[in-house]
C-alpha cells in the first residue's frame, strides 16, 4: 500500500436496530455503542477495518433509515449520504444490513437502495436470532431474488464478517453495479417474494422463539395496568440505585482526594505552593471525579434497560403523559439521560422527530436534576439536617428530584401552550425483540458516556477552579491576616462585594455570591468555591473538605451579625440550583443542536433570571413568615 | 372495515387501506404497514396510551388517531 492510494470506502446503511453499529464494530475493532433500541446511532462513525481482513476499507455506520422519507434530522444524513451527495464525500460500495429475522420488510428498503446506483451487498445480520426463531430462507434464494451478493454476518462472534470484507473490495475493484428494476419488476419480486417466504418458515415450538417470548412478556410489561405500575417501581428502584451505590462511591472519590490534600500539606509544610496544589490542584481534580460514579451508574443501568429492550417499551408507556405536554415517548430516553447531564441529552434529543418536540425537549432538558447539582445538594442538606439520622436527607432530596420533575413538566406545558402547533404530532416506534443485555457492551458504553463527559466538562470544571483559587489568594495581602482578610481583599473579594447587592435579597452574602458566580463554570464548582471562600482547608486525615466546610456554614454570619446560612436562604438556594442554567457547556451544547445562538442564549437567559426570582420569592416568604 | 384502534385484541386484521397525509402514509409503508398485511393488536399502553400492534415479526407502538388510519377488516378465510 503506498500512501497515494485512496482507501477503499464502503457505506453501513439499513433500517434502525438492523446491527450496522455492531457490524462497525466488528469491522474496525472498535467498542461504539451499540443497543437494543431503534435509534440509538445519531450519528455517522469513520473507521478504518482492522489489519486481520487484509488491505485497509474505510468504514462508515450511519443512522437507521426506514425508508427514503427523512423524519429527523440524524435520518437526513443518511438519506444525503445514499443519494451521491458529493458534499458527503465520495463512497465506493454500500453495505445494506438485513435483520434475518425480519427479512420482509428489511429487503424491501434494501430493494429500493438497489435502485440508487451503487455497488452493493446485502449483510444478513442475527442468523443466531434467526434459527432460534425457525426462520429459514436460503441465502442463495435471497440472492436470486434480489441479484447482489449476500454475505452472513453474526454480530455475537464476528463469524462472517471477513467474507463481508472480501466481497466489499471485490466489488470496489468491479464497480459492479445491479441494473435497476423496472417497476414492473419491482412489483413481481416482491409478489414472489411474499410467496416464498412464509412458506420457507419452518415450524417450531412456538414458545421457544424470541417472539414468543417477547409476545408473553409483553402481555405483563405492557399491561394497561400492571405495565404501569411495573413501570414506576423500576424507575424508582433506578433512582435508587443510583443514589445508594454510588454513594460509598463517592465518598472513596472525595476522601481520597482530601487525603491526598492533607498529604501535600505535610510533605510541603505551609505555604502559597503546597496551599495551590492541595487546595487548588487537587480539589479542583476531586471536583471533578465525585461525580463519576453517579454518572456512570445512571448510563450503566440505561444501557441494560436499554439492551435488554426494555426502554422502547418504556417509551410507549410515557408516550400518554408527555403528550399532554407537547412531547411524546421519544423524549423519554433524551429526558431520562438529563438526570445524569444536560449535554448528553441534549444530544439524544436528536432522535425526536418532530422538530417543535424537540424544540420543547431541548428547553427544558437543563431543569433536570442533573448529578452535577448534586454534591451542592447535598452540601445544603447536609446543612439543614446536620446532626439529624440520614434518612432525613435523604426525603429532602426526593422532594427536590420531584421537584425538579414537577417544574419541568410545568414548563413543558406552558411551552407547549405557547408554541404555535405544526401539524398533527406523532409517536410511532418500533418495539425490538427482548434480549439478553450484552454485558460488555453495556459496561463498555456506560464507560465511554461517562468518559465523554469527563473529558468535555473536565477541563471547563478544573480551569475554573484554578482561576478562581487565584482570584481568591491574589493579591497578597502584606504582612499576618487571617485568611478571612485574605479573601476579603482579593480579587474574587473585591468583584464579590461589588455585586453583593445582587445577592442580599436571596438572603447571602457577597461569600455565597462568589460562589453562585463561580458555579457557572459547572454547579459543582459551587462546593469547591465555598470551601475556598470560606478557608476550609484539607487538613487532617480524617477530616473531609464537606465535613469541614459544614462546621464553617453553621458559624457563619452575616456583616449585621446575623446568622448567614439560615432555613430560608438554604432554601432559595436549594431553589436557584433547581432552576437556574449555570452550566456553558450545556449552553454551548444547545447552541450547536438547536444551530441557534439566539435560542441558547434566551433559554440561558430565562431560566437564570426566573431562578432569581423564584429564590427571593422563597427567601423574602419564609422570611416574613419567620423561618 | 373499521379503523385500527376500534378492532379487537388479539384478532387478526387485515389492512385495506391506510388514509391520512401522504408522509405519514410513507412511513406506515416503509414500516412494513400497507394494503394486504395482515396484523394483530397485542396491547395498549397503560393511561389508553399507544396501541401495540404486530405483523411480520415485528411490533409497533402507535397512538390511537394514527392507528384509526389503519383501515382493516376480518382476514380473508384462507390465509
Ligand atoms: N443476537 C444477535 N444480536 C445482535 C446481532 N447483531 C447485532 N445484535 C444486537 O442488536 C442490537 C442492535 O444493534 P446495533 O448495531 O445497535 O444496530 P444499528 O443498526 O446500529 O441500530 P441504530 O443505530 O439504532 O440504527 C444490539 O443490541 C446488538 O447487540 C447478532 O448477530 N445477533
Ligand atoms: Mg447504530
Amino acid at each position: 500500500m503506498h500512501s497515494g492510494a485512496k482507501l477503499s470506502s464502503a457505506l453501513l446503511v439499513g433500517p434502525p436496530n438492523s446491527g450496522k453499529t455492531t457490524l462497525f464494530n466488528w469491522m474496525t475493532n472498535s467498542r461504539y455503542r451499540a443497543v437494543n433500541y431503534p435509534g440509538s446511532s445519531v450519528d455517522c462513525l469513520k473507521g478504518v477495518s482492522h489489519a486481520r481482513y487484509g488491505a485497509p476499507v474505510l468504514v462508515v455506520d450511519t443512522p437507521g433509515v426506514y425508508g427514503f422519507e427523512a423524519d429527523s434530522p440524524e435520518e437526513e444524513i443518511t438519506l444525503k449520504l445514499l443519494r451521491h451527495d458529493e458534499q458527503m464525500g465520495h463512497f465506493d460500495v454500500v453495505v445494506v444490513c438485513v435483520d434475518y429475522t425480519q427479512l420482509e420488510r428489511h429487503l424491501s428498503l434494501a430493494l429500493k437502495i438497489r435502485q440508487l446506483n451503487w455497488p452493493m451487498v446485502i449483510a444478513l445480520t442475527m442468523p443466531d436470532l434467526a434459527s432460534a426463531a425457525g426462520v429459514n430462507v436460503p441465502l442463495k434464494k435471497i440472492e436470486e431474488l434480489v441479484q447482489v451478493p449476500v454475505v452472513l454476518v453474526n454480530g455475537r462472534t464476528g463469524a462472517g464478517v471477513a467474507e463481508l470484507v472480501t466481497t466489499l473490495r471485490s466489488l470496489q475493484r468491479s464497480k459492479d453495479i445491479p441494473v435497476p428494476l423496472t417497476q414492473q419488476q419491482m412489483a413481481s419480486l416482491v409478489k414472489s417474494w411474499s410467496a416464498a417466504e412464509p412458506a420457507s418458515r419452518l415450524r417450531k415450538d412456538k414458545a421457544t422463539t424470541p417472539q414468543e417470548r417477547t409476545l408473553r412478556l409483553d402481555q405483563w410489561l405492557l399491561h394497561p395496568l400492571l405495565g404501569g405500575v411495573f413501570f414506576i417501581f423500576l424507575m424508582v428502584g433506578v433512582f435508587t440505585a443510583v443514589f445508594w451505590l454510588a454513594d460509598p462511591l463517592m465518598g472513596v472519590v472525595d476522601d481520597s482526594f482530601s487525603a491526598l490534600g492533607g498529604w501535600i500539606h505535610t510533605l510541603f509544610g505551609a505555604g502559597l505552593f503546597a496551599d495551590f496544589l492541595a487546595d487548588g490542584m487537587v480539589a479542583s481534580f476531586g471536583s471533578v471525579l465525585v461525580f463519576v460514579p453517579q454518572i456512570y451508574i445512571l448510563f450503566f443501568l440505561m444501557g441494560v434497560l436499554e439492551d435488554s429492550g426494555y426502554l422502547a417499551r418504556a417509551a410507549a408507556i410515557v408516550d400518554r403523559p408527555l403528550d399532554w405536554l407537547g412531547l411524546s415517548g421519544r423524549s423519554f430516553v433524551p429526558l431520562l439521560s438529563g438526570y445524569a447531564c444536560a449535554v448528553p441529552a441534549v444530544m439524544a434529543a436528536r432522535t425526536i422527530r418532530s422538530s417543535r418536540e424537540r424544540w420543547i425537549a431541548t428547553a427544558i432538558i437543563p431543569l433536570l436534576s442533573c448529578s452535577a447539582r448534586l454534591p451542592v445538594y447535598a452540601l445544603l442538606l447536609g446543612f439543614v439536617f446536620f446532626e439529624r439520622p440520614a434518612w432525613m436527607a435523604g426525603l429532602a432530596l426526593a422532594v427536590i428530584y420531584l421537584g425538579s420533575f414537577v417544574v419541568s413538566a410545568v414548563a413543558a406545558g406552558v411551552l407547549n401552550r405557547l408554541v404555535a402547533k405544526s401539524g398533527s404530532s406523532r409517536f410511532i416506534l418500533e418495539l425490538p425483540l427482548y434480549r439478553k443485555p450484552h454485558w460488555s457492551v453495556v459496561i463498555h458504553g456506560a464507560f465511554n458516556r461517562t468518559l465523554s463527559y469527563v473529558r468535555r466538562a473536565g477541563p471547563v470544571i478544573f480551569t475554573l477552579a484554578l482561576i478562581l483559587w487565584f482570584a481568591t489568594n491574589f493579591p497578597r495581602v502584606e504582612g499576618e491576616v487571617s485568611t478571612f482578610e485574605q479573601v476579603k481583599q482579593s480579587y474574587a473579594g473585591q468583584v464579590g462585594q461589588i455585586i453583593e447587592p445582587i445577592f442580599q435579597p436571596m438572603g447571602l452574602d457577597w461569600r455565597v455570591g462568589v460562589g453562585l458566580i463561580s458555579a457557572f463554570a459547572a454547579r459543582e464548582v459551587f462546593v469547591s468555591a465555598l470551601a475556598l471562600v470560606f478557608d476550609v482547608t484539607t487538613g487532617g486525615p480524617d477530616a473531609s473538605i464537606e465535613g469541614a466546610l459544614l462546621e464553617k456554614m453553621q458559624t457563619a454570619t452575616l456583616s449585621s451579625g446575623e446568622p448567614l446560612f439560615t432555613l430560608a436562604s438554604v432554601a432559595g438556594l436549594v431553589v436557584f440550583f433547581m432552576i437556574a442554567l449555570q452550566c456553558t457547556s450545556t449552553t454551548a451544547i444547545v447552541g450547536k443542536e438547536t444551530g441557534s445562538w439566539k435560542f441558547a442564549l434566551m433559554q440561558l437567559v430565562a431560566l437564570n433570571a426566573f431562578a432569581y426570582m423564584l429564590s427571593v420569592s422563597v427567601v423574602q416568604g419564609l422570611s416574613l413568615l419567620g423561618i | 372495515m373499521m379503523g385500527l384502534h376500534q378492532w379487537p385484541k388479539g384478532k387478526p386484521a387485515q389492512v385495506i387501506k391506510v388514509t391520512g397525509d401522504e408522509s405519514f402514509i410513507r412511513r406506515l409503508g416503509d414500516l412494513g404497514v400497507y394494503e394486504g398485511v395482515i396484523l394483530e393488536v397485542i396491547g395498549r399502553a397503560p393511561l389508553r396510551g399507544p396501541l401495540i400492534i404486530r405483523y411480520s415479526g415485528t411490533t409497533l407502538a402507535l397512538r390511537e388517531g394514527d392507528a384509526a388510519c389503519i383501515q382493516v377488516q376480518n382476514c380473508p378465510p384462507h390465509s
